[in-house]
């Protein structure tokens, strides 16, 4: 497992999702339909409103990202990567790949939002470390979670499934984090930033312990 | 002699479990007060207060003794007493005028006392009302503070005031879960069996396991639910130690469904086991450490203390800890027929294609 051989497969990765610029470009699309219906419907929501409307985007986003992930490499061609690279490998470059897209994603919202809805964020640098966690988080979960739900038929409804009840404690901190950057006097967030830290973790021994098991399968 | 063998930890189960729905339902409670019919009292006056207690035998004994305790050094005892019946005591304070430290409202217990029935507590029952311009006299308070306390020993469960009979549930819902967190070990612990030797025989170990806690888990969520309906006031209050729990029975609803969304394969055995672990780990902050962090009703929680103190004294620490036993080797007998019926089809399967 070598640094190389990670950027490589990440390399690989962004000009395989270029040359289909489709996909990422629906997903911006879908993002910028999703805050212009918020608008005509909300016109200028309220600060809980607005930062959970944020992350439910996120979290729709993630899932689109996260359920066509394996769809290559499970597909024809694992067998070429199977002799190719270590599973890590590939999990890993899985995870930032998925996550440098939801990064985008997320800044992209943001803008978008605050453009037509208005910022309520007052805290931005602590607004941007839950953005950039919470997009970890995500991906980490949506990745893990892909490879399992891939073996079936249907793998984007497993996948949601699958992934809802998991998400919900990543989800619980990152909405309580942004609302303490939205308000003018927030209490002590430290315990939501470990417990969203310690899932993260937890996430990623998880799939360092068994992506190598279902890569085999 | 493997007859015996094959049925001592059923014959343990079946036991234990009797001794813990026997003893847990028929042992009765310690007598205790469950309320005074007023909420206040002035003081300079001299009140009659009506005190109802649970269990009790007020006509068997005369030494009745009963305090007003505002702290651990002052107290009021009763000048006089007229025991009504069994249950209902009347007892005449005459309150000082002056409160015994620099507070006008102050909060009182009261403690009653005999050598029937043992010593009760009422924890903030009343008031006390001071005048508006009063001034701070400690003596009064002082003359008569508690002592040679009743303490009998007697085969009975504690009286806790909001809990009542409801105690009895200690039995039920707690070993629910504790099993159905010991079954869920060992459903993970033939995951990893599973995914290093690849062999299918602990697939239908991991769904019989699976199965049977995710049931415990669903019969912990309704014995908590009906012990939330007596002592927080409703079924589902949105507790977060609720929340988290009907969150880790959708988790293994999961299961179920990804199990069923493929054929049967070697491939699916390992997914469903990849799953499981990461079922197991994940129920665990959602069980034990995420209701920790937020305000909660629930023992355990939120700053309240888990274990011991004084929900769980001596006496039920005798039924509690056998409860937790029977009720996990039950769930694995359950699990093992369920094992056993799934391994049967299987072979019949096999039989019908030759």
């Amino acid at each position: 497992m070598t640094f190389a051989g990670f950027r490589n497969i990440v390399n690989h990765e962004f000009k395989l999702e270029f040359r289909q610029k489709f996909s990422f470009a629906a997903q911006l699309l879908y993002v910028a339909a999703v805050v212009f219906i918020i608008y005509l419907s909300f016109f200028e929501p309220e600060t809980l409103v607005w930062n959970s409307l944020f992350w439910i985007i996120m979290v729709f986003s993630g899932l689109q990202g996260g359920a066509t992930a394996f769809n290559r490499e499970f597909g024809n061609s694992s067998l070429f990567y199977y002799q190719y690279c270590d599973p890590l490998l590939i999990y890993f470059a899985k995870i930032f790949s998925v996550w440098i897209k939801l990064l985008i994603l997320g800044f992209v919202s943001w803008f978008i939002m605050s453009v037509i809805l208005g910022d309520p964020v007052l805290n931005k640098s602590l607004f941007m470390v839950t953005l950039i966690l919470g997009s970890l988080g995500f991906a980490s979960l949506f990745s893990f979670l892909s490879a399992i739900a891939i073996g079936s038929g249907n793998s984007g409804l497993l996948l949601a499934v699958l992934s809802f009840p998991v998400l919900l404690p990543i989800l619980l901190s990152v909405i309580n984090l942004s609302v303490s950057a939205m308000i003018p006097n927030p209490g002590d967030s430290s315990g939501y930033l470990m417990t969203l830290i310690s899932v993260i973790l937890i996430v990623f021994a998880l799939g360092i312990l068994l992506f190598p098991f279902l890569w085999r399968s | 002699m493997k007859l015996i063998k094959q049925k001592t930890y059923k014959i343990l189960a079946v036991i234990i479990l009797l001794y813990v729905i026997g003893f847990g339902m028929l042992v009765p409670l310690r007598p205790g007060i469950m309320k005074i019919d007023i909420f206040r009292a002035e003081m300079g006056n001299t009140v009659t207060i009506l005190i109802e207690a649970y269990n009790s035998t007020f006509t068997k004994s005369e030494d009745h003794r009963i305090w007003m305790r505002l702290n651990n050094e002052h107290f009021l005892k009763a000048n006089s007493f007229e025991v009504v019946n069994n249950r209902q005591l009347k007892a005449t304070f005459d309150i000082p005028e002056n409160p015994p430290f620099d507070q006008r409202i102050i909060p009182a217990s009261i403690i009653l006392d005999n050598s029937f029935d043992g010593t009760m507590v009422l924890p903030d029952a009343l008031s006390l009302v001071g005048d508006e311009n009063y001034t701070v006299q400690a003596e009064p308070w002082l003359l008569q503070p508690i002592s040679d306390l009743n303490m009998r020993w007697a085969y009975a469960f504690p009286w806790r005031n909001i809990l009542e009979e409801t105690i009895r549930n200690t039995y039920f819902h707690v070993p629910l879960w504790f099993g159905m967190v010991l079954i869920f070990l060992l459903s993970a612990v033939y995951s990893v069996k599973l995914i290093r030797t690849d062999n299918s025989i602990y697939e239908s170990r991991i769904f019989s396991l699976n199965l049977i806690g995710t049931v415990y888990g669903l019969l912990g969520i309704f014995t908590g639910a009906v012990w939330a309906r007596y002592t927080w006031g409703a079924y589902w209050s949105g507790d977060i130690k609720q929340d988290m729990a009907a969150i880790c029975l959708l988790i293994f609803f999961a299961y179920f469904l990804l199990r069923s969304s493929m054929p049967e394969s070697k491939k699916r055995d390992r997914i469903t086991a990849a799953y499981t672990i990461f079922a197991f780990v994940a129920i665990i902050p959602l069980l034990y450490i995420i209701p920790r962090m937020q305000p909660s009703l629930h023992p355990g929680s939120g700053g309240n203390p888990g274990f011991g103190g004084e929900d769980l004294d001596n006496t039920m620490r005798t039924i509690f800890y056998p409860a937790v036993i029977g009720w996990t080797i039950f769930a694995y007998w359950l699990s093992d027929i369920i094992f056993r019926i799934k391994e049967i089809d299987k072979k019949l399967k096999d039989r019908v294609y030759e």
